[in-house]
């Protein structure tokens, strides 16, 4: 079954005027991309909200604007809680000391992946796979296949993903005229069970653009070779939430077919190579937005265009989908 | 004054040199400061093929590379100026391997140095017998006689601007499903006296010799070898560069008499419908191409303009249009994007249907010297593109255009340009000839408001104004200064 989900998150409020003591700081993500629109608290006796991070990372705000003066000279020190949905929370203590100006604060989110936060063992393995910042590759996490004893298990998910990475990229390639280079990496074989939020925590460590996987199992050929039945998915996995854009991921079950088969791959050509197009535009709506890039909005317009051009009537949810994001786009670049 | 309408696609090519041509090039690198020497340099119309992917190692990748090759030269082998270029990696060494998932960047290189102006190329995969074929095309934007662009013009001149663009360049065709019996048992015929060897390598014993035009039966390949049954039931190689390769099939809706050998005296009329198996083809100068064909319990021999070639893999017939259509043979152009657009597997990736049936259009316009004279069934290519392609603004433009000359009728032009801007307020297309209407119409003497039926009709004013209204970027165009014809 097809599955969508949209959500659209706007954007908070720009920082306030600064005055001493100036509290600032930047806030990134474990590979030092920064985030945006962290929700930024400080606390003393109460809570008050201070102010969300910039495209960079960076916030700055006046204490004195949001303590009294008496509060802040009896308070040896201010707790920072910085919050963001699809992160672990940070509290991070600044000392102040009368007469001299706090350092910045420099905290590090780690994705908290909703409701399956990463274990220390996972984390391990999928620190050498983390893309560098300004890259955004799809990540195939190792089809979970059963029944396989004539073919290497190996040899089956390489051929998968050489397959699927040809598919996904020659339809990204087909849309994005001199986009970014798309490229499906194959990682080592982790604990998934269908678990859509331990894949997008995976997702978010990776700083990927998407996850694939699935599960399969080999059915009697009856004299021929077996045949493999195969449920995948494809989770879009932008930093959206740092960059207040639309998310949205989709996950279907693609009918029983032959690892080789045509079928297969035409349907995953259709489905992943379409929502590859859409994790990109996604992605690079939000960097173009926190940059207000109008000449980078209007190319992610095009291409968005070009992959509705060629929908057919069959497919109104990638075209929803679509217009969602257009619709995002047209709003920045009305602005 | 006679008003007169003809739609024009700019711009073309019209070197018309040799009859079609084939090259082989076996460098090809990855690395970005590789160089190959142009192969066919005077040849104007080029394609380059690339050796097929083969993810599955199943040794496949080279032949149907070949076959790929040398069926796009069957396809086009009566066109003058055309060529078909086949690159694949020296040695044993895979593409797969040297190009990983820059592929089609690569292709697209290598199409570039060798002023090519498509690049084909593709992926296979197998199962037992079934063989999956991927296909690919680029058509390089760079190439001048690849754009295509449909534009209204008249006599008098209409000003310019009443056009529209195919701006697609990269296909991915829906896979073929087939088997390697399908694909490679076919009669080959050979282009020259040919050795028949032991097997596929050229150092291998010879068993004898082929003379030429002699159609062998092919019952498999081997990389770029055929293996042949011979009359004795022994096997042999031939090198695919000594054999032509018909098309397995020819489709047939004719009443035609079958001739005892190429050219000669047809025999009773009778009715030809349906599919038939080619057993053998032949060129004869002046009379062009043949076809041996199977019917029923007898053989014969007709015309290949009588019938319509069924290739192995649809993606041939897409470049043998885009062939037809950059070297104005817009007739065979046509038959061609029909071919293409009613292959079982075309209806699985819409924007490569809809820009066949685009272009299987557009070729029946161009194929008269004035709209006057074609046939409306031009228009319903157009339309069968909208219905796959519906969200496409560029369909409606192009049925717009096509309705406007065809018709004489600005209100369904309209519907559609309405429809192409509610699917893209922006669109540049749709907004610019929207626009034009607009500007043309008020005018008290302009040529297209003399040409059209209904462009004195209260209601399309009306229309109009609401659209200009609406829609800013019409707007825009209505203010412009009016562009230099």
């Amino acid at each position: 079954m097809l599955r969508a989900v949209l959500t659209a998150i706007g954007a908070l409020l720009a920082t306030s005027a600064a005055a001493a003591p100036l509290i600032s700081g930047t806030v990134t993500a474990h590979n030092g991309t920064p985030i945006a629109d962290v929700k930024v608290q400080a606390e003393i006796r109460s809570t008050v909200i201070a102010a969300p991070t910039d495209a960079q990372g960076r916030f700055q705000f006046d204490a004195g604007t949001l303590f009294s003066s008496t509060e802040l000279r009896n308070a040896g020190g201010l707790m920072l809680k910085l919050t963001k949905p699809g992160f672990q929370p940070v509290n991070w203590l600044v000392h102040l000391t009368p007469g001299q100006a706090p350092a910045p604060a420099t905290v590090r989110l780690d994705s908290s992946g909703g409701s399956a936060a990463l274990s220390a063992a996972d984390k391990q393995v999928l620190d050498k796979y983390v893309a560098a910042p300004g890259s955004a590759p799809l990540f195939l996490v190792p089809y979970a296949l059963t029944g396989i004893e004539s073919l290497d298990p190996k040899s089956v998910n390489e051929m998968l993903r050489a397959n699927l990475e040809r598919v996904i990229v020659t339809h990204v390639q087909a849309i994005v005229m001199g986009g970014p280079p798309v490229s499906l990496k194959l990682l080592p074989p982790m604990e998934q069970g269908g678990d859509i939020d331990r894949m997008r925590a995976y997702g978010l460590y990776l700083n990927a653009l998407g996850m694939i996987t699935g599960y399969g199992a080999v059915a009697p050929g009856h004299g021929r070779p077996g045949v493999l039945d195969v449920s995948s998915t494809f989770l879009v996995v932008p930093q959206a939430d740092s960059l207040g854009a639309p998310v949205l991921y989709v996950d279907d079950d693609v009918p029983a077919d032959r690892i080789v088969s045509p079928h297969l791959y035409q349907l995953l050509s259709k489905l992943w190579g379409r929502s590859a197009v859409l994790a990109m535009g996604v992605s690079e709506f939000g960097k173009a937005k926190a940059a207000r890039d109008k000449e980078a909005l209007q190319r992610i317009r095009n291409y968005l265009l070009t992959e509705r051009a060629g929908a057919g009537p069959s497919d109104e949810l990638l075209v929803t989908q679509l217009n969602t994001l257009i619709e995002a786009v047209d709003r920045e670049l009305a602005k | 004054m006679t008003r007169r309408a003809l739609l024009l696609l700019v711009p073309v090519y019209a070197c018309l040199l040799t009859l079609a041509h084939a090259g082989e090039i076996i460098r090809f690198d990855a690395g970005p400061q590789a160089r190959s020497d142009v192969v066919l340099a005077n040849v104007p119309v080029k394609a380059l093929v690339t050796e097929f992917l083969d993810p599955g190692n199943t040794g496949l990748g080279k032949s149907v590379a070949y076959l790929a090759w040398r069926e796009i030269l069957t396809a086009i082998s009566d066109q003058a100026g055309a060529g078909v270029i086949l690159a694949r990696s020296p040695g044993d060494r895979r593409l797969t391997d040297l190009l990983e998932q820059a592929y089609h960047e690569a292709a697209v290189r290598i199409a570039r140095e060798q002023h090519a102006s498509m690049a084909v190329w593709g992926a296979v995969n197998a199962a037992g017998d079934d063989v999956y074929v991927s296909t690919y095309l680029s058509i390089l934007p760079e190439a001048a006689g690849m754009q295509l662009k449909l534009r209204l013009a008249g006599e008098p001149p209409l000003p310019a601007g009443l056009e529209a663009g195919i701006e697609r360049t990269n296909f991915n065709f829906p896979p073929a499903e087939t088997t390697r019996a399908q694909l490679f048992q076919r009669p080959v015929v050979t282009r020259q006296d040919a050795v028949l060897r032991a097997a596929a390598d050229p150092s291998s014993p010879s068993l004898g010799r082929a003379p030429k035009a002699k159609a062998l039966a092919a019952v498999d390949m081997d990389k770029g070898w055929f293996k042949i049954r011979l009359a004795d039931g022994r096997s042999a190689y031939v090198d695919n560069s000594m054999v032509d390769v018909p098309p397995p099939t020819v489709d047939a809706q004719v009443k035609i008499g079958l001739a005892k050998s190429p050219a000669a005296r047809p025999g009773a009329s009778m009715a030809l419908v349906g599919s038939y198996k080619v057993l053998d083809m032949r060129y004869v100068e002046r009379k062009g191409l043949w076809y041996e064909l199977a019917v029923n319990d007898t053989r014969g021999w007709v015309p290949a303009s009588q019938v319509r070639p069924r290739f192995s893999l649809p993606m041939v017939h897409f470049v043998a249009g885009l062939y037809r259509y950059q070297l104005k043979r817009y007739d065979d152009a046509q038959r061609e994007f029909t071919q293409y657009a009613t292959a079982p597997e075309a209806a699985a990736d819409n924007a490569s249907l809809a820009t066949a049936y685009q272009l299987a259009g557009a070729s029946m316009l161009l194929a008269k010297r004035t709209v006057f004279e074609a046939s409306p069934a031009a228009l319903e290519q157009f339309s069968k593109a909208v219905e796959v392609t519906p969200y496409d603004p560029l369909a409606y433009s192009l049925r717009a255009l096509s309705s406007l000359a065809l018709r004489r009728q600005a209100g369904t032009a309209l519907t559609d340009l309405e429809q192409a801007l509610r699917l893209d307020p922006d669109n540049a297309t749709a907004a610019r000839i929207t626009g034009m209407l607009e500007r043309e119409l008020k005018s008290d003497h302009g040529t297209l408001k003399q040409m059209l039926e209904d462009s004195r009709q209260p209601a399309l004013r009306l229309r109009l104004d609401d659209m200009v209204r609406r829609y800013p970027a019409v707007a825009k165009v209505v203010q412009q200064e009016q562009p230099a014809m």
